[in-house]
């Protein structure tokens, strides 16, 4: 059962997209960051966060930047990621990958795509 | 457009605010690189804006404006590692480029498909890749993946704007309007309940049921002002809004003419009603192009004169209590009153022996018909004068002034409410009915006698301290039988730059906030004299008076009693 999502992009427009998105998840709370460092926040605040999605380009603090302090917090080993990526940065979408992203989809995607990249990875 | 979900207008609202801003961003780093050359600062902090414009885009399914946007990432990538120079032909592609993609984006969320084609700015782009490719890679730092190359600098402004949204609410402008227009027919009720409370508490029998009624009435008060105030700051908007187009004017145009400028922005913050926003762009842009034509002098020129080669503009916003000032400041060669007058003269606005301080000559820039280039140039040259940017501020309820020193500058100074929908006004008698006369335009009012008044020219004047002004009286111009046996009559003194006339009234019946409905298709027989009306609290409309037109109506009165030598 999936109960919260944390959802990491500094588009607004990506974030209402998601609540279109994630409607279909009842009773999922979904919880939004514009940055690493906010979602790092909101990791704090929140407690049972059940599934991250993580834009790459993002300011302040980007995705590969949150991912290389998020593995090494124990704390939240049990939570996968997926990487958002976009055209063009492929080459980020790896090293996210490697650094322990369960899965990716790439800008602009669909609902289906997301959905099914959700319920493989999160069994909701 | 996407398969799976209707692209709705709140996402077309949200994506197009967010559009504005990162193609904002890329006019800032054009004109950053242009003026300080390659920085790989600069450069990273355009790829973020970039980036989410084109995930965006891709989202909504407008691929052709992705695809630019992804090809014009690829250009700016080349830019860093040096396979692609910046010198100006590359910059004119990457304006217009920019300028393309604006039209772009505000005509996709208009039509809600892709209207724009941009194949052809696309090419542009290509031609400067397959330049590129035979160039050879610098490994500049610049082109490093995310997450290792320098941070994105966000100005610092659209980081709290990122971070304020979350709790944001989209509205139609029109509900507001609505919202407005309730809130002023709340307050015209609250005046008529007050004046009811007031009448019982005077009359004995209904004293106590009075005061008890003025107490609730004291109390609504209180909460529609409040209603009223939230309601007009929700229709605020920062000037940034407007300001934000300049830099590239400023740019382009200083280009065109061979001048370098550095345009600098203050208060951008300064909050201002939206209707007002919406109109204020028009006039100065107008002002801006005066300043960079007439005003700034070319590179030569400066440096003969001991100057800087590079001229300054400034622009600034601030607020003081209800009303907003626009300064428009050059360090350019200034208003020559002499040569002012002496077009003036050509131009047969004056008579050349009249006499007239240098202040007043200065005034004459802003009458119909006037300018000081006799070459029409591409920027300001287009019949367009500062009589026009007058009319659009006074329209606003706004005020003009300019103060310049030969070789030295000059500074435009603009007056505005802060909101078009309620101003505060001096309610004035005549001939037994009330009139509304905006209070910004309001010098002072004063009590005469008939001795007071001189004929000059045919014309009834008074003298006040040094200056002669022009009497008109507004039974004359709304038709009205004049009450011509009072003894001592008032006189509302008028002012507009330097010019001042006195409306002659019964009585004065104090200050009031009043909510300005417009009339539907003008008042027959007083076109020109009536800005609006207004709904007392007693239900009698006012009509408020538009002081521009009774300027421009003293005129003619002028030319025709001159004409007849009757007057009055």
């Amino acid at each position: 059962m999936l109960r919260k999502i944390l959802a990491v992009d500094d588009s607004a427009l990506i974030h209402q997209m998601y609540k279109l998105f994630l409607s279909r998840y009842k009773n999922c709370k979904l919880i939004s960051a514009m940055n690493g460092l906010e979602a790092f926040d909101k990791l704090a605040q929140e407690e049972g966060i059940d599934l991250i999605l993580l834009d790459i380009n993002m300011p302040v603090m980007n995705g590969l930047e949150f991912l290389q302090r998020f593995q090494k917090e124990a704390a939240y080993q049990s939570i996968p990621v997926i990487i958002i990526s976009t055209e063009g940065k492929e080459e980020d979408t790896i090293r996210g990958l490697k650094m322990g992203a369960k899965g990716y989809v790439k800008k602009p995607f669909q609902a289906s795509e997301l959905h099914s990249l959700i319920e493989k990875i999160a069994s909701p | 457009m996407p398969e799976d979900f209707q692209v709705s207008l709140e996402l077309l609202g949200i994506y197009i605010e967010d559009a504005r801003l990162h193609l904002e961003a890329l006019d800032h780093c054009l004109l950053t690189l242009e003026r300080e050359g390659l920085e790989a600062e600069t450069l990273s902090g355009i790829l973020g804006p970039l980036h989410t414009l084109k995930g965006n885009s891709g989202m909504l399914g407008f691929t052709a404006i992705k695809d630019y946007v992804h090809r014009l990432e690829d250009v700016f990538a080349r830019i860093g590692d040096g396979g692609v120079a910046l010198d100006p032909s590359v910059f004119d592609r990457l304006f217009a480029g920019a300028s393309a993609l604006r039209e772009a984006t505000e005509e996709a969320c208009r039509a809600r498909a892709e209207v724009r084609d941009l194949r052809a700015e696309r090419a542009a782009l290509d031609a400067l890749m397959d330049q590129a490719h035979a160039a050879p890679r610098l490994p500049a730092p610049a082109s490093a993946p995310v997450g290792t190359g320098p941070r994105e600098v966000r100005r610092p402004g659209e980081a709290q704007y990122v971070a304020l949204r979350s709790n944001m609410v989209r509205v139609d402008f029109s509900q507001l309007d609505h919202l407005l227009n309730l809130v002023g027919e709340l307050i015209i009720y609250r005046t008529k309940l007050h004046e009811m409370g007031r009448r019982m508490a005077s009359t004995l029998a209904d004293r106590a049921a009075g005061r008890e009624l003025l107490e609730a009435v004291h109390q609504i008060a209180g909460v529609s002002t409040q209603l009223q105030e939230t309601v007009m700051e929700v229709r605020m908007l920062p000037i940034r809004h407007v300001f934000e187009r300049f830099p590239r004017l400023v740019r382009d145009l200083a280009r065109q003419q061979g001048k370098e400028i550095e345009l600098i922005l203050e208060g951008e913050g300064t909050r201002v009603d939206k209707a007002i926003i919406d109109e204020i762009g028009e006039p100065l842009v107008h002002m801006i192009r005066n300043s960079v034509d007439h005003g700034i002098e070319t590179p030569e020129v400066r440096t003969a004169r001991g100057k800087t080669p590079t001229g300054t503009i400034l622009l600034s916003a601030t607020q003081e209590s209800n009303q907003v000032q626009i300064t428009i400041m050059d360090d350019g060669g200034g208003i020559d009153a002499a040569q002012v007058k002496r077009k003036a003269a050509q131009r047969g606005l004056i008579k050349g022996d009249e006499p007239m301080s240098d202040r007043e000559a200065i005034q004459l820039i802003f009458s119909q018909g006037f300018s000081t280039t006799d070459a029409v140039t591409e920027v300001s040259g287009r019949g367009v004068g500062l009589d026009v940017v007058l009319k659009s501020i006074e329209r606003l309820n706004g005020l003009v002034e300019v103060e310049t020193v030969p070789g030295v500058g000059t500074k435009f100074i603009i007056q505005l409410p802060l909101t078009l929908a309620i101003i505060s006004a001096l309610l004035v008698r005549v001939s037994g009915r009330a009139y509304a006369i905006p209070l910004g335009a309001v010098v002072e009012s004063l009590k005469f006698g008939r001795g007071d008044v001189h004929r000059i020219g045919g014309r009834e004047t008074l003298r006040i301290r040094d200056q002669v002004v022009p009497l008109l009286r507004l039974s004359t111009l709304f038709g009205l039988k004049d009450e011509a046996a009072a003894e001592r009559r008032y006189a509302v003194i008028l002012g507009r730059g330097e010019k001042r006339i006195g409306l002659v009234v019964d009585g004065l019946d104090g200050q009031q906030e009043v909510v300005i409905k417009a009339l539907d298709g003008g008042v027959p027989g007083m076109a020109g004299t009536v800005a609006g009306a207004t709904i007392m609290g007693d239900g009698r409309v006012v009509l408020i008076l538009d002081v521009a037109a009774l300027f421009e109506s003293k005129r003619s009165a002028r030319g025709s009693s001159r004409a007849a030598e009757t007057g009055g």
